[in-house]
């Protein structure tokens, strides 16, 4: 290497530095004068667009308890019993209009194990199992994680 | 050229080591003799511009019964990939040529289809599972594959549906 | 005379200054290995004389899953295999399974799948570069990107519902229907990050301190390429002009424009660090010319065509291959006629780039091998799949 390479390199070097800072500060003065663009998640969040997939959320009283998403589910993380309806009980019928023919027992998910591709939202009939905006429901012991949708029967 | 073309120019090459064509839809594959798929993939390699390798693995048929090597070589001058199958005998001491000294492509999918399949590959120069752990026992991808409930102590499925262990014994 | 003296005082060190050898472990939670991958490093010094990778610790048996689930319970597992470019993914096993079907996608769903594919491809990229400066010592290209991808993640988010494992890509179509608005925010994402790539290789590819740290080291040449079966940028870095999009045009890829940016040795040598870099910064704006063609002719339609809701290939066999952002993805899959696939194969690029790791590493420095590592572009969830 020559003595004039060795300067070329140098200048070299300085002017893409030079070149690299000035778009640094750039963005910096961009910055300052327009706000940043970090959200300060616990004091502000983000607007979640419709149709996001969040926790999952079943309304027992519209489940026809077909068991369709607990068979396309790719984890297994529905749990679903049913029995037989009674013939003397009073038939039932969902917001849609369609005649329960099955006594929901049991409607649970393992949160914990869900994997939110939303394939069981997609598959109900119904419609009464779908994605919810909620996002932040982390718990201290893991069984809490099995959410008990019998709960919310009205 | 053509997957024809490669066929008749292979089973003249071969007449023993071809076993014929399989008419697979979409996809159609060659049958190679276990003993003549090194020769084979050589010869595709330097005689019909058979650049790379793309894939090595395996398929375990129980009904047959056999275990089965499918070779994926691609060329980028005919634009063309020609799956090779090899068929071995469904026992832990199913055998095949390595071809790793031909494509080093080899190397890591051989050593991938031994952890999962567990044929062997003669002649590998570094013949080690590779994405199990080294103690692990048994062949996962084999159809008959039952999971442990037990690697070193600590339970596999982590937590069992009813506390009770299943079938699966422990290593 | 200096030359002189640096060649004979690199032979003669590498003669007479003989130290002990060290055994060291990269890994499995090194910052600058991407991922949870263990590099086994003997060196000699500063010198790396060997370099094992030690892959496995990501292992989530996604064929043995495979083969347990019906045919479209098997695309979340696919969306998690190379996390970074999940639509690409999803697009793969998609074709793959529709090829066996037999079945045509509608051209409104083909439309959205390349435009969002594109996307997410700009969004791989963007996180490499982010990644490659990061392993570099340049935490400010990393900041930049993730602020670029972050504006792509968003449209995702609206188009899916979700912003990094989408399962958008469905057999025989796309999840849900593209709505005018997301094509006006995928527009005005174009507009805003047309001069951006130019930025961004002012700011860091063509820095000198960079490209001192990334030329001549790590060099693929064709042959090494061909025997590792290396596929994508590690290809079109070492010169060959070969793109699946155009040598074997998949969905509607045939009918749009773009060229095949290949590397050139411009820095040094052909196929080295640096070329692979500019090959990705070249093909993002190559991805922006595929999208600003098709985003303003979405044809009306269906966006998935009628597949049955229990999917069931005729018995048989396919192997295709998609371009992904690191590679030639390939699924070969084996159906029986049955609900569940029979057999279902994933050949990730990323097991084959990091498998020449020992071949690149022997006798360069410990932070060139860094580099290299950088260079590779690897997603673990791929490797170990």
């Amino acid at each position: 290497m020559t003595f004039t390479d060795y300067l070329g390199m140098v200048k070299d070097a300085a002017l893409t530095t030079f070149k690299g800072m000035g778009i640094t500060f750039k963005v910096f003065w961009k910055v300052q004068s327009k706000g940043d663009i970090t959200i300060q998640y616990p004091e502000t969040r983000d607007h979640l667009p419709l149709g996001s997939r969040g926790l999952l959320f079943n309304d027992v009283d519209d489940c026809i308890s077909c068991k369709q998403c607990a068979v396309v589910c790719p984890v297994d993380c529905i749990y679903i019993e049913a029995d037989k309806k009674e013939a003397s009980s009073t038939a039932e019928f969902t917001k849609g209009g369609v005649k329960k023919t099955l006594d929901l027992k049991r409607f649970e998910i393992d949160v914990s194990l869900c994997c939110y591709c939303g394939l069981c939202s997609s598959v109900c009939p119904t419609e009464c199992l779908y994605h919810t905006k909620e996002y932040e429901y982390s718990v201290l012991d893991r069984d809490k994680h099995i959410m008990n949708y019998m709960d919310y029967k009205r | 050229m053509t997957f024809e073309d490669i066929f008749t120019s292979l089973s003249q090459k071969f007449p023993q080591g071809i076993l014929g064509k399989e008419e697979t839809k979409p996809d159609a594959s060659i049958k190679v003799d276990p003993s003549a798929i090194h020769d084979v993939l050589k010869f595709l390699r330097d005689e019909l511009h058979f650049e790379t390798l793309h894939m090595v693995s395996g398929v375990d048929y129980p009904a047959l019964p056999a275990l089965c090597v499918v070779y994926h070589p691609g060329s980028y001058t005919h634009k063309m990939i020609v799956p090779l199958k090899v068929y071995l005998p469904r026992t832990d001491e199913a055998k095949v040529a390595s071809v790793t000294d031909l494509y080093k492509a080899a190397n890591w999918h051989e050593r991938e289809t031994y952890d999962m399949f567990g044929i062997r590959f003669l002649n590998h120069p570094d013949h080690r599972r590779i994405l199990c752990p080294e103690d692990w026992v048994g062949f996962p991808l084999r159809k008959d594959y039952v999971t442990p409930d037990y690697y070193n102590g600590m339970p596999v499925p982590l937590f069992f549906e009813d506390g009770a262990p299943t079938e699966g014994g422990a290593h | 005379m200096q030359n002189e003296l640096n060649n004979t005082g690199t032979a003669e060190l590498k003669e007479t200054l003989r130290t002990d050898e060290l055994l060291l472990n990269m890994g499995p939670q090194h910052p600058s290995t991407h991922g949870v991958l263990r590099v086994v490093v003997t060196t000699d010094g500063e010198i790396v004389k060997e370099a094992k990778p030690e892959i496995g610790y990501l292992h989530r048996c996604f064929e043995k899953h495979a083969e347990a689930s019906d045919y479209i319970a098997v695309s979340p597992y696919v969306d998690r295999l190379d996390y970074l470019a999940s639509m690409n993914n999803s697009m793969g096993y998609a074709i793959a399974v529709e090829s066996m079907l037999g079945i045509e996608v509608p051209r409104r769903a083909e439309y959205i799948r390349v435009i969002i594919s594109e996307l997410q491809r700009i969004a791989s990229h963007l996180m490499s570069y982010g990644t490659y400066g990061l392993d570099m010592g340049a935490f400010t290209a990393f900041m930049y990107g993730f602020r670029d991808r972050e504006m792509i993640l968003d449209i995702f988010e609206k188009i899916s519902g979700a912003r990094l494992l989408y399962n958008y890509m469905w057999i025989g179509g796309t999840y849900r229907d593209i709505t005018p608005d997301v094509v006006q925010q995928i527009k005005d994402f174009l507009v805003y990050f047309k001069p951006k790539v130019e930025e961004y290789n002012n700011l860091v590819t063509y820095n000198k301190i960079f490209v001192e740290r990334t030329r001549d080291i790590g060099v693929i040449d064709l042959k090494t390429c061909h025997t590792y079966g290396l596929t994508g940028v590690m290809l079109r870095g070492a010169g060959l002009k070969w793109d699946l999009r155009k040598e074997h045009p998949y969905s509607i890829y045939k009918e749009v424009e773009f060229d095949i940016p290949v590397g050139t040795g411009q820095m040094g040598t052909l196929g080295d660090c640096w070329d692979r870099h500019i090959v990705r910064m070249k093909e993002m704006i190559q991805s922006i010319r595929i999208i600003e063609q098709l985003i303003d002719g979405i044809p009306e339609g269906p966006h998935r065509a009628k597949v049955g809701k229990v999917i069931k290939p005729p018995a048989g066999e396919a192997y295709s291959r998609t371009e992904c952002p690191r590679g030639e993805l390939g699924f070969y899959i084996i159906s029986d006629g049955t609900g569940k696939p029979f057999r279902v194969r994933c050949k990730s690029p990323c097991f084959m780039n990091i498998s020449t790791l020992n071949e690149l590493s022997q006798g360069v420095m410990v932070a060139d091998l860094i580099a290299t590592i950088g260079s590779l572009d690897i997603v673990l969830g791929e490797v170990d799949r």
